[in-house]
């Protein structure tokens, strides 16, 4: 996935490529370059190429990873059920 | 011939970099295809473990009877736990993986490959526990 911050990235060094081209070939080669970067941004439009908010994505992903490793709820859940058994045996005696 | 060599050399590197992000955005898809299974598994099986574990409580005819029953379910719940564990290790790595500046793709490639696999081992895992539950 490409974030907007990616796109900008690329097109900026596309454009240098394409002027470096101008330079040492001439208008018609670069007009070709710009013609390939036409084509990449059409699929950017299309969504072929995905725009993401990779830090919000991400940030997402550890706080699972955390969560997850950690097992904090369901360990939480035990000492739930621990604590209702105690309670419910010292309050009202064995069965 | 001189002046076009360069030329190609850059236009061969984008093609080569085209590749790659192709491929390292195929990793990144595996990843969070990964964790978003991840994250339903582990919400179903925290409300599932709890329910289990009340029902436990509110069965026993005494406090001994309920922490035996408590304690044979956690036992069987144990490769469970583990494989959520084993899981976050490799969602973890293979979120490291792509987060460095120009990843490798057959390292990420793999690593998500890895988080992919782990997953559905943990839903196994889960699937043969429900099984066994009386």
């Amino acid at each position: 996935m490409i974030n907007a911050s990616a796109i900008l990235h690329l097109v900026t060094q596309a454009l240098a490529i394409v002027d470096r081209v101008h330079k040492d070939h001439g208008a018609e080669k670069a007009l070709e370059e710009l013609k390939k970067l036409e084509a990449i941004m059409s699929a950017v439009k299309r969504g072929d190429l995905k725009l993401l908010d990779v830090p919000k994505a991400k940030a997402e992903l550890d706080a699972l990873i955390e969560r997850v490793a950690s097992l904090d709820e369901i360990k939480k859940g035990e000492q739930t059920a621990d604590d209702a058994l105690a309670k419910k045996f010292d309050t009202g005696g064995d069965k | 011939m001189r002046r076009i060599l360069p030329f190609l050399l850059v236009l061969a590197f984008a093609c080569g970099g085209a590749q790659k992000k192709l491929q390292v955005d195929a990793a990144q898809d595996g990843l969070m295809t990964a964790a978003a299974a991840t994250a339903t598994a582990y919400d179903l099986f925290v409300v599932w473990d709890h329910e289990t574990e009340m029902s436990i409580v509110n069965k026993a005819a005494s406090a001994e009877e309920g922490r035996a029953a408590l304690a044979a379910h956690r036992l069987r719940k144990a490769p469970v736990l583990g494989a959520f564990e084993v899981v976050a290790i490799s969602l973890r790595a293979a979120s490291k993986a792509l987060a460095i500046n120009d990843p490798d793709p057959a390292v990420v490639a793999r690593l998500a490959a890895d988080a992919l696999r782990d997953v559905l081992a943990l839903q196994q895992a889960i699937a043969r526990m429900k099984g066994e539950t009386p």
